[in-house]
């Protein structure tokens, strides 16, 4: 999923109100399957091996706020619905759109909201955590959004201790081409993530996680690594049979090159809060 | 939708289910001790959820039929409300749904699953993808139902049976498994 807070060009300016719109045909679409379920998560910025049933549907709301970029000229909101159905018992389907309101708070500086692109999304589970050792899984997404392309490849690795704790780590790679005027802009990212969470009763979960997200430029290869934050903070999860959301607040402990206190905040920002709600009807 | 919340037998219900040719049902509770509790989690491998034990003695005239033993045990975020019935030798005879409450999931309801809990003994592997097959997309109430299955033979061997063999309600020589 993109993080630039810059706005690409192609992208379509839309207001608040389309983008209520958009979220309401969502919701209504979700409701009237009548079969909605979630595949819940319990992190933010992890994806578990766990998927949807074969032939189930479910609705995701997601919302990332991201400020404290250099200087605190910009804020961000990340808006994505997505859609998701269970092809296979160990396949899952989604599709998403996205949407970004981004701030400038500069004298002068004004507020866009846009429509940032769509994106698919398939999830393949080889190995069941709740069943077997532990659970894996692949994940693919491709985001276009009419100036940049952008595939994400991701490895789902989970361990479940008992019932009580859980454990996740993805390893995602992620390339970008970027229209120009001249040429087409290559990007290579790798990101590592990872949790933990406590199960506290049969709603409410706590717990950790960690992201590191690595940049490298001058085309597709690791050859140039031009920055790299690493983010670590708590999560708290809710759940019940009709619908489930995680909140997760993640602060940059550490980031290279080193622009602002041992942090990378031209490229990253400061702190990021993401909140994902799955809707059952 | 499949496997939708449900309700499917109240307790009395079940009794008259599992136990149709009994003419009397006598309700007991007991209350675990700690060693008890620690003594089936070391049998079962499963934590002991509730140290009060609910169970329900099926007679015809002077035999005793069997015990009903009912149990709970958590799907994904709700409770699943079950009940095994247990020959006084100490094998399950029937497996009945009580309430599902997750919105998925239920159909671990399906007859030809439960059926597969008739005749095991706590010498039964009892556990998922071995000797129980599980259903996909029901797969966490499918191993918790078996795990709780299998703390309930333990329960029984451990604390029933001989609960009921002290109060002569049980005949001693013939009932051992």
């Amino acid at each position: 999923m993109k993080k630039r807070i810059t706005t690409s060009a192609g992208t379509r300016r839309y207001t608040a109100l389309e983008w209520a719109v958009s979220i309401g045909i969502g919701l209504s679409f979700a409701a009237s399957t009548g079969v909605v379920c979630a595949d819940e998560r319990f992190f933010t910025y992890s994806q578990e091996a766990e998927v949807l049933p074969q032939g189930h549907w479910e609705f995701e709301q997601w919302l990332t706020h991201r400020y404290g970029r250099s200087g605190g000229l910009f804020s961000a909101w990340d808006f994505r619905e997505e859609i998701e159905y269970g092809l296979l018992d160990n396949l899952k389907a989604a599709g998403y759109l996205n949407f970004r309101q981004t701030t400038d708070k500069r004298p002068g500086g004004a507020s866009e909201f846009e429509f940032e692109g769509v994106s698919a999304e398939l999830k393949y589970r080889i190995l069941n955590p709740d069943i077997q050792p532990a659970g894996l899984a692949f994940y693919f997404e491709p985001t276009y959004n009419g100036a940049e392309v952008e595939l994400e490849e991701k490895l789902i690795l989970q361990k479940n201790f008992g019932e009580k704790w859980r454990a996740v780590l993805n390893a995602t790679l992620e390339q970008e081409w970027e229209r120009g005027s001249i040429q087409t802009g290559e990007e290579l990212k790798v990101e590592f993530t990872a949790g933990v969470t406590y199960r506290m009763s049969p709603r409410w979960s706590v717990g950790l996680e960690g992201r590191n997200l690595r940049a490298f430029v001058d085309g597709i290869g690791f050859d140039h690594r031009e920055h790299d934050a690493w983010f670590v903070g708590p999560n708290v999860h809710y759940g019940s049979k009709n619908g489930w959301a995680t909140l997760t607040v993640l602060p940059q402990v550490h980031g290279t090159p080193n622009t602002s206190g041992g942090l990378q905040l031209e490229d990253h920002e400061k702190i990021e809060i993401r909140l994902i709600a799955g809707i059952n009807f | 939708m499949i496997g939708r919340a449900e309700r499917y037998l109240s307790p009395a219900e079940a009794q008259k289910v599992c136990f149709p040719k009994a003419d009397k049902f006598e309700g007991q509770k007991l209350k675990l001790t700690v060693e008890q509790r620690k003594a089936i989690e070391q049998k079962a491998g499963v934590k002991v959820r509730n140290p009060e034990i609910r169970y329900s003695v099926a007679g015809d005239g002077t035999n005793i039929l069997g015990v009903l033993m009912f149990d709970q045990v958590l799907g994904k975020h709700e409770l699943i409300d079950y009940a095994a019935a247990i020959s006084p030798e100490g094998k399950v005879l029937q497996v009945e749904l009580l309430e599902y409450r997750e919105n998925y999931g239920g159909e671990i309801h399906n007859a030809k699953w439960r059926d597969q809990f008739k005749g095991k003994t706590t010498r039964s592997s009892l556990k998922l993808n071995d000797d129980i097959y599980n259903i996909s997309g029901a797969t966490l109430s499918c191993r918790n139902v078996t795990d709780g299955v299998r703390r309930l033979l333990a329960t029984f061997e451990l604390v029933v049976r001989p609960h009921l063999l002290a109060a002569a309600q049980l005949p001693g020589a013939a009932a051992k498994p």
